[in-house]
């Protein structure tokens, strides 16, 4: 059950709305302009002012469950806020809410040395660095973690590292200071204790980035996803997180809330998704009938309408279990939404493709930009398959 | 009737043409359910003492169809798999209750695949000429649909064996005069080696029937062998090596199955659109609601796929080996086990509340679809089965 939404959430949702609707909607077309046109790995200038706007409004780190730093709420009170940031691709980044800075952020707070607090997360919560997660390999299947091959190996009073990660998304930006890499400090112990996450900052000699992957032909500029290659990368053993075997241990710990704000972000899109299709629907004729009143579309629309809000009060669920009982025992709602939401977004996005005919797969409509976004979540942040094996194994053990 | 349905390779089966004769028995089969096996006479059949008409059997027999599959040479016309199939279609569209499968199809398939010349000679004019009926009692009730789980056992007994077990979903058995069944000689439950047929006097000492309506209007039972004894001449081919005789005919069984269910797709589908056509609500005929436009095509389109995928493997049967024999069976069970589905559910849905009942023959496709995917391997096991063939 889900209780009424607080009176600070709402508050809080309807001034993101506000400043969504009046300072970031309305220079979407110029963000995507400035990255063509400038530098497309710099932040782009409406992006800069647009955050000291937000921070001005302090609209500010609001993922936060602390009230000092961030604006002190649950996962429930954040999510609706989180979907109405995902409208926009880049609405998170504004609030500086987005990914994988807020997970790296969380990581930093819980495990990093106070020292590495101050050189890193000061300047993440501030906004002025970027940050990545260093975690994919393709050389193996990485979505079995076990499978990680990179080496972090202890000598004298540093860490050297070696291996090949791609996936790395938001190294490409100019701004991204600081990586989290997880890899295998003792490829002997038993295969949960084999593996750590250390600090890697991004001007260590030895690291080069190969190239920029895509997805589906866009590189997602400035934010990127980089094919990277550590080369004896050495870093001072006090970059270690937590301490040495402890990778997964943190990886469980900064997983949950991360999600939610995933799934949330695809319901935005996905709403966003059905208001064009609506739009598109309301304004063209086909064969002497206007497209909304076509049977099959209107059916079409009922359907996005069922799949968005069932998911989205799966969600708040998911969400609110986890405020209530912990991250743990919330495992398999945290796996149902992940499968849902991205789902649930990529075949409303490509019915929306689909109604919009051939302008649905150009840059005129944001559609085929957001398929690839809702697309790849299917795959980011562990595939379909891994979560529905997770449910799958919690169904089996369940004693009724 | 010329024997031989004329494809050698896949590639020569691409088009789906029927030869001439194949075209004049679909004509004059599906002018019998027209004229003689309408909905109305079907019911009434079903409610006969043994669930289906002696006399709607003499008649396949005078019209040769019981002959049809069966070697010419004894008593039969040769026919084709295709031939049969054709056949099977039609029998698909009328809802036909008539033991076919059981004695034309599995019985005398086990007989002049693997029986001896003096079996041969004993059953099979009798079949062709409908005066013999036969059931395959080879299902067991732990088996799945593992064709080689056996627990049935035929144990030496001097030259002879006695036969004790169970066996499950025996199409029409109360009406049979033999039975062939399957029963372990040798090796473990699931064993391919080990296993052998043998034709039983359905009314043989020790042979126990429990016999039931299933859902789709045909008869079958459960049958219980107690210390069943019978003579060395009961064995059907070798002893212990049935299992490629079965997989052999269950695949062609399947094959037609698979016909049959064409036919019933069809049908289903032409009754969909008709009521379409006919039901007026909210001011007009509902087929002129898009989404019903929609729903209908895309039932046809499920239709036509498996419908093609079960004519490839019909015309490979009797050439292919047996891995791509397995394979093109498979892929025809595992399509036939969703598109039947997909009709028969969506055939019903659009019927609207008249769908569920007993008076439209929609609902009776329906269920005839659901029990042919569970005969001999549902969508998931042949899925698997294509796989590990693969």
């Amino acid at each position: 059950m889900i209780p009424e939404m607080t009176e600070r959430s709402q508050k809080l949702r309807a001034r993101v709305q506000a400043f969504m609707d009046e300072h970031v909607l309305p220079n979407e077309e110029l963000y995507y302009a400035q990255v063509e046109e400038g530098d497309r790995w710099a932040e782009p200038e409406i992006l800069t002012e647009l955050k000291a706007k937000a921070k001005e409004a302090d609209l500010w780190n609001l993922f936060l469950p602390e009230s000092d730093k961030g604006a002190g709420l649950t996962n429930l009170e954040y999510a609706p806020i989180s979907e109405v940031m995902g409208r926009v691709s880049f609405g998170s980044e504004v609030f500086n809410c987005s990914a994988p800075d807020t997970g790296n952020m969380e990581v930093l707070e819980r495990y990093a040395s106070e020292e590495n607090k101050e050189r890193w997360l000061k300047p993440l919560l501030a906004g002025e660095i970027r940050s990545a997660f260093a975690m994919t390999e393709p050389a193996v299947a990485s979505s079995d973690a076990t499978n990680i091959e990179s080496s972090i190996a202890r000598d004298g009073d540093d860490y050297v590292i070696n291996g090949r990660k791609w996936w790395t998304s938001g190294i490409m930006d100019k701004r991204c200071k600081i990586l989290i890499f997880m890899g295998k400090t003792d490829f002997n112990a038993p295969k949960h204790k084999q593996q750590s996450m250390i600090l890697v900052p991004v001007e260590t000699p030895g690291i080069t980035i190969n190239r920029a992957l895509t997805v589906f032909g866009y590189d997602h500029a400035p934010h990127g996803h980089g094919d990277v290659t550590f080369k004896d990368v050495r870093v001072p053993a006090s970059n270690m997180l937590l301490g040495e075997g402890r990778g997964f241990e943190i990886a469980q710990g900064r997983l949950g809330p991360g999600r939610i704000h995933h799934c949330m972000r695809c319901i935005g899109q996905a709403e966003r998704a059905l208001e064009q299709m609506k739009a598109r629907a309301n304004s063209r004729t086909a064969f002497g009938v206007q497209l909304s009143e076509m049977g099959a579309l209107r059916h079409k629309v009922a359907e996005a309408r069922i799949k968005i809000d069932a998911t989205r009060l799966m969600v708040l669920h998911a969400a609110h279990k986890m405020d209530t009982v912990g991250n743990k025992a919330a495992r398999k709602e945290i796996a149902m939404i992940k499968v849902m939401a991205t789902r649930m977004a990529t075949e409303i996005v490509d019915e929306a493709i689909q109604v919009h005919g051939g302008g649905g797969v150009s840059q005129e409509f944001k559609l085929a930009r957001s398929y690839g976004h809702t697309r790849v979540l299917r795959l980011a942040d562990g595939p379909d398959e891994v979560h529905l094996e997770s449910i799958a194994k919690q169904e089996f053990r369940r004693n009724d | 009737m010329r024997a031989g349905g004329g494809a050698r390779t896949i590639e020569d089966f691409m088009s789906f043409a029927f030869n001439d004769d194949q075209k004049m028995l679909a004509e004059s089969a599906d002018r019998f359910m027209l004229d003689d096996y309408a909905f109305e006479t079907r019911r009434k059949i079903m409610s006969m003492d043994e669930g289906f008409s002696r006399e709607v059997w003499s008649q396949f027999a005078e019209l040769g169809w019981l002959a049809l599959p069966i070697p010419e040479e004894h008593g039969g016309l040769g026919g084709s798999t295709v031939d049969t199939a054709v056949l099977m279609e039609c029998f698909g569209r009328g809802l036909v209750v008539e033991p076919y499968m059981g004695t034309v199809v599995l019985g005398a398939g086990f007989v002049a695949a693997a029986g001896s010349d003096a079996q041969k000679g004993e059953i099979l004019a009798g079949v062709a000429e409908g005066r013999t009926l036969l059931g395959f009692a080879h299902i067991e009730p732990k088996a799945r649909f593992t064709l080689s789980h056996v627990e049935t056992t035929a144990t030496k007994d001097g030259a002879g064996y006695v036969l004790n077990g169970d066996k499950a979903i025996v199409h029409n058995a109360d009406a049979a005069d033999y039975l062939i069944v399957s029963a372990r000689t040798a090796g473990a439950t699931t064993d391919s080696d080990g296993v052998t047929l043998f034709l039983v006097d359905r009314k043989a000492e020790g042979v126990e029937l429990r016999s039931y309506p299933t859902i789709d209007g045909l008869r079958a039972s459960e049958i219980k062998f107690s210390g069943v004894k019978l003579g060395a001449d009961a064995v059907i081919g070798d002893v212990d090596g049935a299992m490629p005789v079965i997989e052999a005919v269950v695949d062609r069984a399947n094959v037609l199955l698979c016909a049959e269910a064409a036919g019933a797709m069809d049908a289903a589908v032409k009754l969909t659109v008709e009521y379409l056509k006919t039901r007026v609500q909210f001011g007009r005929p509902i087929g002129d609601f898009q989404v019903l436009q929609h729903r209908s095509v895309e039932m046809l389109g499920a239709k036509e796929y498996s419908r093609a995928l079960t004519y490839r493997a019909a015309g490979v049967m009797d050439v292919a080996n047996a891995r791509d024999r397995a394979r093109a069976v498979s892929a025809a069970k595992v399509e036939m086990g969703r598109a039947g589905k997909k009709i028969g559910q969506d055939g019903v849905q659009l019927h609207g509340g008249m769908g569920m009942t007993e008076d439209m023959a929609v609902g009776h496709y329906f269920k005839r679809l659901t029990m042919i995917d569970m005969l001999f391997g549902n969508t998931d096991h042949h899925l698997r089965r294509f796989a590990r063939l693969a």
